[in-house]
């Protein structure tokens, strides 16, 4: 009897082991491919409803490979995730062996974080090997996924700021019709005039404050300072600068814009939700209530029929302008990009076929047809002569502009930074002054960087 | 291994008198029962627990450094967390937002509307109770979203004003933009809402026990409704309040939809601990930092827990 139990209880032990066993086993998933092909695995987002462009410029990239007889077989893995928790479970999917896929798409402002984390292969000796790359890909494009000297992704698509100008309102302000301010007071007087002579729209607007997070870092803060003389990060240095004047000007120019009493911008219930974004883009533009927007070059895509908000009379109402620096200063203007790019997995096991698929996506013919698709700027700029890209309203702007375009420092330590300046930016909108707010800045950041990472500037 | 070491044990105690081995047996088959329900909870609880007690000794992140190989950092974390201005800030939030929304406002209106609802006809506690149900009833997104429309507008707005802003107009009184301006009364405000359903249904419940004649020995004795409320009615329902205060605090503890969904999370004045923790481990990817800062949500938690069993001097 009790010989009988031992065994039972022993068994029974057994038998939910291995169910267990085989239920792990199950969640980590196999790759073993039967037909004698190399399998690359490619990890991207997939949000909202289709079409999934990514997925249609994978299945081409297939037909090409196919077509070129190569034994390549891609397996497509879509997160299905809006974009923070894409990166939660990219990067938890990148730190194992056992799950890392061979390719994967990178912000390209996570490239520095996810280079330090060890997640990344550097390419630097296949791009050495494939001309076209040095030769295409516009020198920014090239900078923005180098780190510490090494390069970790090809990127396909990018994004630049701008300033947008509703020419109706303008010409009821007695303003130009073809406008370039010249200075940041250009936009300033540009938005006053607006004010006094057409009631009941808002001026300008400025993404700023907490709620909006990195639009307001990126679209509103930044587009300010980096057209001043100083920078948010000294490279030389390897500092950040936490005090200057240039700083102090910009938030100078957010009190402006934010001042109660000769209010520029959107009232707090719009600039400070989180909706802030799609509040702009998809009512006050279309619906001929806000004047100016140092917005990004991605708003026609909400425009376009199919998008969220189709209005075709954009083309002719909405104008573009350059953002000028803060008085004029050579280059005479400023923009900030960010953007995509594909990367190979440091655990990948298939790293030299991973790359060449990279060169067949990124092949000029695939990757106009994909940035068309999605409504990205391309990086490469033989693509500025397909016809399907080059008749996009606003594509010749926009490529003059990533000529000159800057980055942020994507340092791990600059998402917690960009929080500080959203704070700063909101203590001057609820009255604090430029110096009271930057000096809180300065303090935030020396406790995140540490004090021998941060610098003053003049 | 385990298994072998239980048989050795069983080896040993078989010499022992009959009784006990029966007894033995029936603590055996208890327990072969209790394993599959053991294991799942020992795989997926305590696991779970043990797992993100060690990672809040670490500083584990998902990206940066520390992703690819963790480092043992000892209590820095916690260090770390007491010398953060923001988490001491979100403790605050979240003990304001506990003390009046869920203490004051839950508890206080829900005992009230459940003595409001004693000995009513039916249709009337079928509608009021209908009403506030559903307030809990609905999922914390579509709450958040409820309210984020109610308190829509504001002065010099283009656009549309919420229900709030339109019975302000009408009674000719001035607009606000309420979340922007007013964000922690608005969120305590919302949470009151939603929760009371919940302490008034469990003071309904209580109030049903209190025997009538009890109340009415005490009428007669010539106790008023104070005296009666407060040596009769709240001594009888100790143990139901315990239980609301308990239940209540825990679940505002852990509240995040409803306030992340009303601020986006980020508003420095209604960033509430759990939100916090989320910042940091999901939006700054510092798993261990956010580790450890659960873990002091825990012992928020069990610390009020235990003040209230002391207060209310009950068993449970």
């Amino acid at each position: 009897m009790r010989d009988r139990l031992k065994h039972r209880y022993f068994f029974s032990l057994m038998a939910v082991f291995t169910l267990l066993a085989t239920v792990l086993t199950a969640c980590g998933g196999s790759s073993s491919p039967s037909t004698g092909k190399t399998t690359v695995t490619v990890v991207y987002q997939q949000f909202g409803p289709p079409p999934y462009q990514d997925q249609e410029w994978w299945k081409n990239v297939q037909k090409k490979l196919d077509a070129s007889n190569s034994n390549i077989q891609l397996k497509l893995q879509p997160i299905i995730a809006d974009e923070g928790n894409y990166y939660t479970k990219l990067d938890l999917m990148l730190r194992s062996p056992n799950t890392a896929p061979d390719l994967v798409r990178e912000d390209s402002f996570l490239i520095g974080s996810d280079a330090t984390a060890g997640y990344l292969a550097p390419l630097d000796s296949y791009l050495n090997s494939w001309p076209e790359y040095a030769q295409q890909w516009f020198p920014s494009m090239q900078k923005i996924t180098t780190f510490n000297g090494h390069n970790y992704g090809i990127m396909n698509g990018t994004d630049v700021r701008l300033v947008w100008y509703n020419k109706d309102i303008f010409k009821k302000a007695g303003l130009p019709t073809e406008w370039q301010p010249k200075t940041w007071n250009d936009i300033l007087q540009a938005a006053q005039a607006v004010k006094s002579k057409v009631p009941g729209v808002i001026p300008m607007n400025l993404y700023s404050g907490i709620p909006m997070d990195e639009a307001s870092t990126m679209q509103g803060f930044e587009m300010l300072l980096y057209g001043t003389k100083d920078p948010l990060y000294n490279y030389t240095s390897k500092k950040w600068v936490v005090s200057s004047k240039g700083f102090e000007d910009s938030l100078s120019f957010v009190k402006q814009v934010y001042s109660p009493n000769k209010l520029l911008g959107p009232s707090n219930d719009i600039a400070l939700s989180t909706q802030a974004g799609n509040t702009v883009s998809q009512q006050l533009l279309p619906q001929g209530k806000l004047a100016i927007a140092i917005d990004g070059s991605w708003l026609p895509g909400t425009w376009a029929t199919g998008g969220q908000v189709p209005w075709p009379a954009w083309q002719q109402t909405m104008g573009m302008a350059k953002m000028p620096t803060q008085n004029g200063e050579a280059p005479t203007n400023v923009t900030l990009s960010g953007g995509w790019s594909y990367s190979i997995a440091a655990h990948s096991p298939n790293k030299d076929a991973a790359f060449k698929v990279l060169q067949v996506a990124n092949s000029k013919d695939l990757l106009a047809a994909y940035d068309v698709a999605v409504a990205n700027i391309a990086p490469r700029q033989d693509i500025s002569d397909v016809p399907a890209y080059k008749n996009q309203p606003g594509a010749t702007f926009f490529s003059s502009l990533v000529a000159v375009s800057q980055f942020r420092p994507a340092f791990p330590a600059y998402p917690k930074v960009s929080v500080q300046i959203d704070s700063a930016m909101q203590q001057v909108m609820q009255g604090k002054s430029a110096t009271e707010a930057m000096a809180a800045y300065e303090q935030a950041v020396t406790g995140i960087v540490g004090a021998a990472n941060t610098e003053k500037g003049p | 291994m385990q298994t072998k070491a239980q048989a050795i044990s069983i080896e040993a105690t078989s010499p022992l008198k009959r009784s006990s081995n029966r007894q033995n047996k029936r603590i055996r088959i208890g327990l072969l029962c209790l394993a599959p329900a053991m294991i799942v909870t020992f795989v997926f609880m305590i696991g779970p627990a043990l797992w993100s007690i060690y990672i809040s000794l670490t500083n584990m992140s998902l990206t940066g450094a520390g992703a690819a190989t963790p480092q043992w950092v000892g209590l820095q974390n916690f260090i770390q967390v007491f010398h953060d201005g923001e988490f001491l800030g979100a403790l605050r939030v979240s003990l304001t937002y506990l003390v009046f929304s869920a203490l004051i406002g839950q508890a206080v209106l829900g005992f009230l509307l459940a003595l409001l609802m004693r000995k009513r006809n039916r249709v009337f506690k079928a509608i009021l109770g209908g009403i506030i149900i559903v307030a809990w009833v609905i999922p914390d997104v579509v709450a958040g979203f409820l309210w984020s429309t109610f308190l829509a507008g504001g002065p010099q707005s283009v656009l549309a004003p919420g229900t709030l802003n339109v019975i302000m107009q009408v009674f000719g009184q001035p607009l606000h933009a309420w979340l922007q301006d007013y964000p922690t009364v608005m969120i305590i405000i919302a949470n009151i809402w939603r929760g009371t359903a919940f302490s008034m249904m469990l003071y309904a419940s209580g109030l049903e026990s209190v025997p009538d004649e009890l109340l009415e020995a005490a009428a007669v004795d010539g106790a008023g409704p104070w005296v009666r409320m407060w040596s009769v009615i709240l001594p009888l329902l100790k143990g139901t309040i315990a239980t609301d205060l308990l239940l209540i605090t825990l679940s505002t503890l852990s509240d995040f939809t409803l306030v992340f969904i009303l601020t986006g999370g980020s508003n420095a004045s209604t960033e509430l601990m759990t939100i916090y923790q989320y910042r940091q481990a999901f939006q700054f990817y510092q798993i261990g930092y956010g580790s450890a800062i659960a873990l002091l949500i825990i012992v928020v938690g069990a610390v009020l827990s235990l003040l209230y069993i002391r207060l209310l001097r009950i068993e449970l």
